[in-house]
């Protein structure tokens, strides 16, 4: 049974460095997909903690990866509107999230805990905001 | 000093700062000076503490209308909805919503035996269905741009509660205990009420602790003479016997607990037995309702069988604020015997669910309303008005209506509010908030009601798996604009 379980975990890892190695040259290229939705949003989870926690490098850290994942998203809706779609609200919304994470890490660099949480309650809210409205089934 | 002498100190000289004051503050309520001192304990996770700012409320009684009574048939008068009942809902009114009512989005219904009156001076909006709390209009703050996540009941029930879709936070009332503590020994800090035959649905996980400490989590008080389970003492075991016990209890932790001053664990337990004790005459005389005039029975509706239960259960959340109790939640059940209608969730025949579940409440709310009043209590406590949801202007079944999450209203009333006062709105058909800047969230609802407690929502947080969380998750702003 022993050997059974030491088998199967090395073929899980040879597997899975495997798919790893097909799939890096892709990393780069993220889409908009559930994936990064999930990212971004366990990253705003750590970037509430780590404000509250007055980590400030950490708290940057999330803050610079949301601006970043947010001009995917805003790259993702000018398309859509491109194509006529009615989503000017959302791209309206991810220009919104992208100014909040900018302004939190200047209050981050400034080490304004308060202003940099109160601002994240107000990225939360925007996120929110556009799922409530353009959510998939 | 060590923790002992300490503890004796206080004990000895009966300094219990925190306990005496809150003794002297709260009608009803009276410390001695043993017990004041527990009240100061650093190790009693229960012991009083300080809010972030001054408070505005004493307590809250968060009455949770179960099964989600239609606002529009209670507080949202439409003009429009009543021109164009039985027409479609048009497309615009529908965008960026997902309906699931069976059938479709049927069209738009309103009752024939509605009626709209206007009262006080603040002009609020009332239907027939609630001819008693509409006399205390002026006391009321409505918002009336509710929203949340539309899933089932006890789904959304649990985000009312917690904040959360999934299990495992801590409902509203455990942060409360968590950052407050209890103002009385006797009693825990956060119980929970209901009327009718059986447990609210989804049940405790609705006043759970989550990660908090188990201390933290409500009480669940059942109606009743015997109001918490396995409380009473054994008949064959008298007074003396269990005291006895407990001394005898005590004495031997008392020795390992002195081997042991950091184990706070211990603390607890210990305090639990005590507690336990107290409670078994405590609890039983702040539900007993015989001491209570005819006058004030008949305020509250217990002599009706309709209003009678529910009455009960707000007439023993009064007397609970007075014990200083600090986190009332009261679940509507059902009017005794009754058995077809037991919530308000009216998905066909809303006139007679709703005219049986009105009937049950506005009696009981305006009498708590003018009680809370007459005795001056109002002015330190906190009267939420709330549901998992709402229900939608369009039909289903024929005579019912659907779950509407998008915007309805939920009211409050008590300390620090602008009375009389209306926030935000839903459009000209009640669909959905009509500005999404003034949506507020249960998260918005939860931070709002922290903040007359004196509790900053950002700053009342707990460090669980190494990641700091707050009772409004990532969100939550408090409601500035119905603040007084």
């Amino acid at each position: 049974m022993r050997n059974f379980v030491v088998a199967l975990r090395f073929t899980v890892l040879f597997f899975g460095i495997n798919l790893l190695s097909i799939s890096a040259p892709f990393a780069e290229e993220v889409e908009m997909d559930m994936d990064l939705m999930q990212t971004i949003e366990s990253t705003n989870d750590n970037l509430s903690s780590n404000i509250s926690l007055e980590n400030a490098e950490s708290a940057k850290a999330d803050a610079q990866t949301l601006n970043e994942l947010f001009a995917v998203v805003e790259e993702h809706y000018k398309k859509e509107v491109a194509a006529g779609n009615d989503v000017a609200e959302a791209l309206d919304l991810t220009k919104k999230s992208i100014k909040f994470s900018s302004e939190i890490i200047t209050f981050l660099d400034q080490k304004d805990f308060e202003s940099a949480a109160n601002t994240a309650t107000d990225l939360a809210r925007t996120c929110k905001t556009c799922h409530n409205f353009y959510k998939e089934d | 000093m060590d923790n002992k002498s300490r503890r004796d100190f206080l004990k000895n000289t009966g300094l219990g700062v925190g306990g005496a004051a809150l003794a002297g503050a709260i009608p009803g309520l009276s410390v001695n000076a043993a017990v004041a001192a527990d009240l100061v304990d650093p190790a009693d996770p229960l012991a009083p503490k300080a809010p972030h700012i001054p408070a505005k409320i004493k307590s809250v009684i968060w009455l949770h209308q179960n099964g989600a009574p239609s606002t529009l048939d209670l507080y949202d008068y439409k003009p429009e909805l009543v021109k164009n009942a039985g027409k479609p809902v048009p497309d615009s009114f529908l965008k960026g919503i997902k309906t699931s009512t069976q059938g479709g989005v049927n069209g738009l219904f309103v009752s024939k035996e509605r009626t709209w009156k206007q009262y006080g001076e603040s002009g609020a909006w009332f239907s027939n269905l609630l001819p008693n709390l509409a006399n205390h209009a002026d006391k009321l703050t409505f918002i009336k741009s509710s929203v949340t996540i539309g899933a089932t009941h006890d789904i959304s029930i649990l985000k009312l509660n917690t904040g959360d879709l999934n299990p495992g936070r801590p409902s509203l009332g455990a942060w409360v205990s968590y950052a407050l503590g209890t103002a009385n020994p006797d009693l825990p800090p956060y119980v929970v009420l209901y009327n009718g035959a059986s447990e609210p649905r989804a049940g405790s996980v609705n006043w759970h602790s989550g990660f908090l400490p188990a201390v933290y989590q409500g009480t669940a008080f059942r109606p009743g003479a015997s109001p918490i389970y396995y409380l009473d003492r054994p008949e064959l075991r008298s007074a003396l016997q269990q005291r006895n016990s407990l001394d005898l209890l005590n004495k031997l932790n008392q020795i390992g607990a002195s081997d042991r001053p950091l184990d706070t664990e211990l603390k607890a337990r210990l305090r639990s037995y005590e507690l336990a004790d107290r409670m078994q005459v405590a609890a039983p005389e702040a539900v007993d309702l015989t001491k209570e005039s005819d006058a004030t029975k008949e305020l509250y509706g217990i002599n009706d069988p309709i209003t009678g239960s529910y009455g009960t259960t707000l007439l023993r959340a009064r007397r609970l604020v007075e014990r200083g109790v600090r986190f009332i939640q009261v679940v509507s059940g059902a009017p005794d015997g009754e058995t077809e209608i037991t919530s308000w969730d009216a998905h066909d025949d809303l006139d007679k669910n709703h005219g049986l579940m009105a009937k049950m409440v506005d009696k009981p709310i305006a009498g708590l309303l003018e009680d809370l009043k007459s005795l001056g209590l109002l002015e330190t406590t906190l009267v939420v008005w709330t549901s998992e949801f709402s229900r939608t202007p369009w039909g289903e079944s024929g005579t019912g209506r659907d779950h509407n999450p998008w915007g309805y209203t939920q009211w409050l009333a008590g300390g620090g509010l602008k009375a009389g006062f209306t926030y935000g709105a839903t459009d000209e058909l009640g669909v959905q908030v009509a500005d999404k800047d003034t949506a507020v969230d249960t998260y918005d609802l939860h931070a709002t009601v922290l903040q007359l407690l004196g509790l900053n929502h950002l700053k009342t947080t707990f460090i669980n798996n190494g990641r700091s969380e707050r009772p409004t998750v990532v969100f939550g702003k408090v409601i500035k604009e119905i603040l007084a």
